[in-house]
């Protein structure tokens, strides 16, 4: 009871405050999007506030951090205005409609993922890298009550370079009371269950429900990706919030409403915040394919602002921790240099269609991809140049592993993997749209 | 001592190697037998479980075996119970350490077994190179072989192989969260098989349905593919909660974490403030997990002290007596002691 009633009321203030942000980005009346958009975006406003903090040699403490919440949901309310856009009708006008095969198989997929998470959040923290540069870190930080830069592994962490939205969540949810691995756990499961949801109403508003439960479970059921489900590491919190920015990304190509770009501007420098990867390997693909959509169609100048405000969010972090003198790839910068090896071009290959990480997904999804581009009606689908965002992430993270000193990473069996699930589900859900929905749909108000 | 024996009539023996390691093996000839009796091998489902078991042993020999068929009959003589640790070698030499298996042959004047090799998803109908170890609980052993040879495979025996890997599961463990090492059926990588299966059936539905069937292939496939693994993690999931629940046993994490607790009581009852000194072999693994649920306490395996508890952890450089207990080049003065069922001991002390 004396952790449970302070975790239960920092997460009502995390979502009173995260719900009235959405709802001022998207000036949308769907309860239900900004319920589940309220914690990724709390989180990320969070994120912020712990820097904030950091910068200005302001402890953590719950007056600093629960109270810097309370200031900002107050100052959000007070520039509140009650203007609401009507919103998109859900698609109706899908080409492949029901198949209670695949629905089934999604529906014991996605349990069997919800059963593990929520077990394994339960049990105590388990993995490597949990126990030292994650959660380790979160907890070192907690008691210290200021963000922890270790660059030796003397007290458990050694990774000064990572971003810290993870950790930041972690902090301030434990904050009333001494460290709770239990809650620490929890409150990252809980924001994957927001993530995940707001991830299906986003889709919903494209897709059916039947395919927006298949897309999800293809993804998620990734194996790997499942795995991090529970107690995952920043990469799978950084995957989240690609996704989510992803989705937005399409929905904004189908509706043409800039609301979705913002939304997903913010959702890229979120991703930019858990884990350094989101700067090359989210922000960069997307300010090049919202540029290239944009720039056919005529609308760059429009965009200035969603496109300035992600520039902005995401670069704080960059700019910060380059006056801080920490290194912007995770493994400090030797791994910006060239060095191409050929085990790692055949590795990367064999990692990704015969070993156990991604099941045979690749196999489906590139395939997929082939029946795309044999069919000319496909090609012209108005989210097709959204393709272009997991092309450029995937040939980023090829040519990471395998002409960098970072194929140590992927002949060691260890990041390359995670990195790999990105342009995976980014190719999943740019082609779930364009299969399911007419080449022609428009929905502009 | 320990004896192998080129059978004079190898029925599918090709290749007898033999690496000798402390023992010489003597081959002599086999004799007619009865029904041999069969060992169902277990799988070794890490690799410090290997360690273990082979550090536990005494006498130790190993051996590598050419051949193909499904089972390994091996004639023998022992006065003691002789454990077996065989694998399949890839082309290169190497061997995936899940693959490992063990068995034990029991006692006998005459021995005659037959050892079932399929239960390894290494296990592969052609002809395979396995590296066998052999150990027993005395240096002195009259142990010997007096004939091996490989029994090929029947069509309904490669079938029931196939369907026993589909059901091994995928091996989870902390390292997991980089990369899974995936299913194996045959010897060969389910993904390939289904992927490719996957691909070909796309590719005739397409050309015969179109492109919707095509995607309901693909995306049928991909969820089966998926749920597989999902079963998996509900098999994890128990059987992690329910050892958690009843041992207080966390994977390979063991029972570190009740030892955690019981420092933490000790700590309070008796104020206690000092570090952990951890003595452990190989991996840190248990170091971590004793560090982040003991922090800020200092936990290290180095250093100074104070220290107010010592953990052992498979450490074979230890040793204690009624006052005092040492590890390495550390001398500690003994108070009390809790041994737990994975073997972890701890120590309250004072550094002497």
């Amino acid at each position: 009871m004396s952790t449970t009633l302070p975790f239960l009321g920092i997460l009502a203030i995390l979502i009173f405050e995260g719900g009235l942000i959405s709802r001022m980005i998207v000036r949308s009346q769907d309860w239900k999007l900004l319920l589940a958009l309220s914690l990724p975006i709390a989180a990320f406003v969070n994120v912020l506030l712990v820097a904030l903090c950091t910068i200005t040699s302001i402890s953590l403490t719950p007056w600093s951090l629960i109270g810097g919440h309370v200031l900002l949901t107050a100052v959000c309310a007070f520039f509140y205005r009650n203007i609401s856009i009507p919103s998109s009708a859900p698609a109706t006008n899908v080409l492949i409609t029901k198949n209670r095969t695949a629905l089934l198989l999604s529906t014991a997929v996605l349990t069997c993922i919800a059963v593990y998470a929520f077990i394994h959040g339960s049990l105590p923290t388990f993995q490597f890298d949990s126990l030292t540069n994650w959660t380790m870190r979160s907890q070192i930080s907690f008691v210290d009550q200021r963000m922890a830069f270790d660059e030796a592994e003397v007290r458990g962490m050694a990774k000064p370079q990572y971003p810290y939205l993870f950790h930041a969540l972690q902090i301030t949810s434990n904050q009333g009371h001494t460290w709770n691995d239990g809650l620490a756990n929890l409150i990252l499961i809980l924001l994957g269950l927001s993530s995940i949801t707001a991830l299906w109403l986003i889709l919903r508003r494209l897709l059916s429900p039947s395919t927006t439960l298949i897309t999800i479970a293809l993804i998620f059921g990734t194996p790997l990706l499942a795995t991090h489900m529970a107690q995952g590491y920043g990469d799978s919190v950084m995957l989240q919030y690609l996704f989510l920015a992803h989705a937005l990304t399409l929905l904004w190509v189908m509706t043409k409403e800039r609301r979705w770009l913002m939304l997903s501007g913010m959702c890229i420098a979120a991703g930019v915040w858990s884990k350094s990867e989101g700067l090359v390997f989210g922000l960069l693909p997307w300010l090049v394919t919202v540029g290239l959509i944009s720039w056919n169609t005529r609308t760059l100048r429009s965009l200035r602002s969603p496109i300035l405000l992600t520039l902005l969010l995401s670069l704080l972090w960059t700019i910060g921790a380059s006056i801080a003198g920490l290194s912007l790839t995770p493994h400090h910068g030797s791994d910006a240099t060239l060095a191409l090896s050929i085990p790692a071009v055949k590795e990367a290959f064999i990692g990704l269609f015969s070993r156990g990480s991604f099941g045979i997904a690749w196999y489906s999804a590139l395939s997929a991809l082939v029946l795309f581009f044999a069919s000319p009606k496909f090609r012209s689908h108005r989210a097709a140049p959204t393709l272009l965002m997991a092309g450029f992430t995937f040939v980023i993270i090829l040519l990471i592993y395998t002409a960098t000193p970072n194929s140590q990473f992927l002949l060691k069996g260890e990041s390359y993997y995670r990195q790999m699930l990105l342009p995976l589900g980014l190719l999943i859900l740019s082609l779930a749209v364009i299969f399911t929905t007419r080449p022609d749909d428009r929905n502009d108000e | 001592m320990f004896a192998v024996r080129l059978p004079s009539y190898p029925r599918r023996t090709t290749t007898l190697s033999i690496v000798l390691i402390g023992y010489s093996f003597v081959l002599i000839p086999g004799i007619m037998r009865a029904e041999p009796l069969t060992i169902t091998p277990s799988l070794i489902s890490n690799t410090q479980m290997l360690e273990k078991a082979l550090t536990a042993k005494e006498g130790y020999a190993s051996t590598t075996l050419k051949g193909a068929g499904a089972f390994l009959e091996i004639e023998y003589f022992s006065s003691e119970d002789i454990d077996l640790f065989l694998v399949p070698l890839n082309r290169d030499g190497r061997y995936v350490p899940t693959d490992f298996m063990t068995a034990k042959l029991p006692a006998a004047a005459n021995g005659d077994v037959r050892i079932d090799l399929r239960e390894t998803p290494g296990w592969k109908t052609s002809e395979t190179l396995w590296l066998l170890n052999i150990a027993s609980s005395s240096t002195d052993t009259d142990a010997g072989f007096t004939g091996i040879e490989f029994v090929p495979a029947s069509p309904i025996e490669t079938l029931s192989a196939a369907m026993t890997h589909l059901s091994i599961a995928e091996p989870y463990g902390p390292s997991s969260y980089h990369v899974l090492r995936g299913y194996r059926v045959l010897g060969l990588s389910f993904a390939v098989l289904l992927g490719l299966i996957t691909i070909i059936i796309a590719l005739i539905v397409w050309r015969i349905r179109g492109v919707s069937t095509a995607l309901w292939v693909l995306v049928t496939l991909t969820l089966l593919s998926h749920l597989r693994y999902g079963i998996d993690l509900l098999r994890f999931s128990h059987e992690h909660l329910t050892s958690m629940q009843t041992a207080s046993i966390y994977d390979e994490a063991g029972t570190i974490y009740a030892v955690a607790e019981s420092i933490k009581e000790i700590r309070m009852k008796e104020q206690r403030f000092g570090g952990v000194f951890v003595c452990r072999n190989g991996t840190d693994f248990q170091e971590k997990i004793l560090r982040y649920q003991l922090y800020p306490t200092p936990v290290s395996h180095n250093g100074d002290g104070p220290f107010s508890f010592v953990v052992i952890i498979g450490s074979p450089d230890w040793s204690q007596d009624e006052a005092s207990i040492r590890c390495g080049d550390g001398q500690f003065l003994r108070i009390s002691s809790q041994y737990f069922s994975d073997g972890i001991s701890l120590h309250t002390t004072q550094k002497s």
